[in-house]
């Protein structure tokens, strides 16, 4: 009778062994045998080069400026957002008139499109009639095309990727904050602790497991977030911006070398996998689970 | 370092939250050196009077005063109290050993001292052994201790305990007040102890204060308390079972004062007995409880229960009620003592030696 229900048991994960191997395995397997291989063009067949794709990378100017901007950009946006939303959700973790209004507006940004949300980056960076121009205007600045520059492409995406975020991982934090109990507080408060030193010596340890989960996803987020990057700078100017996504993206859809684009895929994918696993691992012995 | 010379004086103590008003006019003095017990039902006011007195809370009029200095408006940590609470508010992610250092280290005791006051604290409560878990890896019992040992290292002289004993099993709690009596008589401290438990206050307390919706009903000693209840109220809340009150008219022909005015008469259950004669009762069930039994019974309208010795012989179903007319307590209608009909009876007064340990 075992027999019948291990028959029932596989015909019952069938549809979801299916669509999890055709759409998910079997893409990333391939990906990473394409990555050995040359990209067909025309009558030239695909042939086998080994890590010739990989050799490329290290001679590839763009992949290199891709990596050290995705470098930037992931040191800026993660402890920006991480700490931001902590602050954020320190600022309405109390009750206080108009709190939920507050909680709301802090919470926004996550519900837009990340598209919407730089449309509307676009127009408070826009040279001459932008709300920041208008303010630089007003103080008797010369007008500044933050989006458009070099210089400060770069940090202008990184910002609307800090604020898009902060208020997603604000309601972790809140959520976190409201684990600690009053009374821990007020044990804290008889023995005449600071606020501060109770945020530090109590508050931060315990909500630290939703810490670790926040910095995984913002780590993951900073390499995979690039809608922003579409609508604002298409990667520029003059590769200002290009993240390692963006790239890739660029590589494979645009200029058609999907063998490239599969060795930059399986290089993002590398990188993720070690940064996230080492996350836990360093962190694990420091955070106090319940 | 511990021993306190300052009472905890309350003066007209309210506390409204809203519509709810959990102290009306409170005014008590708490002595120096002894264990008062804040004892009342379910929401009669007796923590939010504790949490006052430890500043976690401001009331909405009146003062309290620690020794000559008027605390109000002050932090908690002015007042230099200390505190264990009813979850024991212990913090999860440090050990035994950090949560009981806690507060020196707040306030920057020097390690030296630290580690010194340390080995004697968990030395004398026996926690030692345990130094290095965390509190999760403790039993209520032992985490009970440690948030004790936390009061007891900060060596201040007031120490507040929100019925501490409340969330541990029957035997436990047993030897945990023995403990804390001997603790708080040792290290001379001012407790100020809340519970609803009435069996922890008897045992325990040097100065009961009776509490009711948020107002004093009586301040005594256990004895006091017990013996000459100052209203109704109190009466039928100390004791298992609580003094019978009678409507005078059912107990008419028995040894009664001569009252000229509406009343009832209250009486313990044990100062009652099957006499020669008296005013006739009836039993309506009969609880064994091995040393004892309880009869219920009604005499005219009041029904009421009368502890008898096992082994006396079980009433007939229709007896004659006595009474030890000393033992009479006279109320009026309003629920107050009305204490001139009060027996004089010099032993009362007598310093009540119940509770000395050696
Ligand atoms: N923060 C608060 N907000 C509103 N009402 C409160 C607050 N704290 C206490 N109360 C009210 O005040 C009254 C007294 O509460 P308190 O906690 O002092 O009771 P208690 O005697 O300690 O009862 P228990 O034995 O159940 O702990 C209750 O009616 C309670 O609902
Ligand atoms: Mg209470």
């Amino acid at each position: 009778m075992i027999k019948r229900e291990w028959i029932y048991a596989w015909a019952l994960l069938l549809p979801a062994f299916v669509f999890l191997i055709t759409f998910t395995h079997l893409p990333a397997v391939q990906t990473l045998l394409n990555s050995f291989w040359t990209t067909p063009k025309g009558r030239r067949a695909s042939v086998f080069t080994g890590l010739g794709n990989y050799e490329q990378m290290l001679t590839d100017p763009i992949f290199i400026k891709a990596m050290v901007n995705s470098a930037i950009y992931a040191a800026i946006t993660i402890p920006a957002s991480i700490v931001l939303a902590l602050v954020m959700a320190l600022l309405v973790h109390r009750s206080f008139r108009g709190v939920g209004l507050m909680r709301m507006s802090f919470f926004t940004p996550t519900v837009l499109p990340l598209i919407a949300v730089a449309n509307i980056w676009l127009f408070f960076y826009a040279p001459g009639f932008g709300l920041i121009d208008q303010i630089r205007l007003f103080f008797g600045l010369p007008s500044a095309n933050y989006a458009g520059q070099p210089d400060t492409a770069l940090y202008s995406v990184a910002i609307v990727a800090i604020w898009k975020e902060a208020g997603f991982f604000m309601i972790f934090f809140l959520a976190a904050l409201q684990t600690v109990p009053q009374t821990l507080r007020e044990a804290a408060a008889i023995e005449g602790c600071s606020r501060w030193t109770f945020f530090r010596r109590v508050t931060l340890p315990l909500i630290m497991p939703t810490t670790l989960f926040v910095s995984v996803n913002a780590v993951i987020n900073a390499f995979r977030l690039v809608d922003h990057v579409f609508v604002m700078t298409k990667g520029g100017p003059d590769n200002a911006s290009m993240l390692l996504l963006y790239y890739i993206y660029e590589t494979g859809f645009r200029f058609w070398d999907t063998a490239y684009a599969a060795a930059l895929t399986v290089v993002l994918i590398a990188i993720l996998g070690v940064v996230g696993i080492g996350q836990f691992f360093i962190a694990d012995k420091r955070v106090h689970y319940k | 370092m511990h021993k306190s010379q300052d009472p905890i004086q309350i003066t007209s103590v309210s506390r409204a939250f809203g519509e709810t008003h959990a102290l009306k006019d409170v005014s008590v003095c708490l002595q120096p050196g002894a264990f008062s017990v804040l004892l009342g039902p379910s929401g009669c006011g007796k923590s939010t009077l504790l949490r006052l007195i430890a500043g976690l809370d401001q009331q909405t009029s009146g003062t309290i005063h620690i020794g000559a200095k008027e605390v109000t408006g002050t932090s908690p940590n002015d007042r230099n109290v200390s505190m264990v609470f009813q979850s024991y508010a212990l913090f999860p992610h440090l050990n035994v050993a950090e949560n009981i250092l806690f507060g020196l280290k707040v306030r920057k005791t020097p390690k030296a001292e630290r580690t010194q006051r340390l080995t004697r604290v968990a030395e004398m409560m026996g926690l030692s052994a345990l130094l290095d878990r965390k509190p999760a890896q403790l039993s209520g019992g032992q985490q009970q201790r440690v948030a004790l040992a936390r009061a007891v290292i900060s060596e201040r002289p007031i120490c507040l305990m929100d019925e501490p004993l409340s969330n541990l099993d029957a035997k436990l709690r047993t030897e945990m007040r023995v403990e804390l009596r001997a603790l708080q008589q040792q290290l001379g401290l001012t407790v100020v102890y809340v519970t609803h438990d009435q069996v922890e206050a008897m045992t325990m307390a040097d100065q009961i204060i009776v509490m009711n919706q948020g107002r004093i009903e009586q301040t005594g000693t256990p004895h006091d308390i017990y013996t000459r209840p100052a209203t109704t109220f109190t009466a039928g809340f100390i004791g298992t079972p609580p003094m019978a009150l009678f409507d005078p008219a059912d107990l008419a022909d028995g040894p009664l004062p001569d009252v000229r005015q509406p009343h009832l008469i209250g009486l313990r259950a044990e100062d009652m007995h099957v006499a020669p004669s008296g005013p006739s009762a009836r039993i309506t069930g009969v609880e064994y409880l091995g040393a004892d039994r309880l009869v219920s019974a009604t005499a005219g309208q009041t029904r009421f229960i009368m502890r008898m010795p096992a082994a006396a012989p079980v009433p007939p179903s229709e007896f004659p009620l006595g009474w030890s007319p000393e033992a009479v307590s006279v109320f009026a209608t309003n629920g107050q003592r009305l204490t001139q009909y009060d027996f004089p009876t010099p032993s009362l007064a007598q310093k009540d030696t119940t509770h000395e340990t050696a």
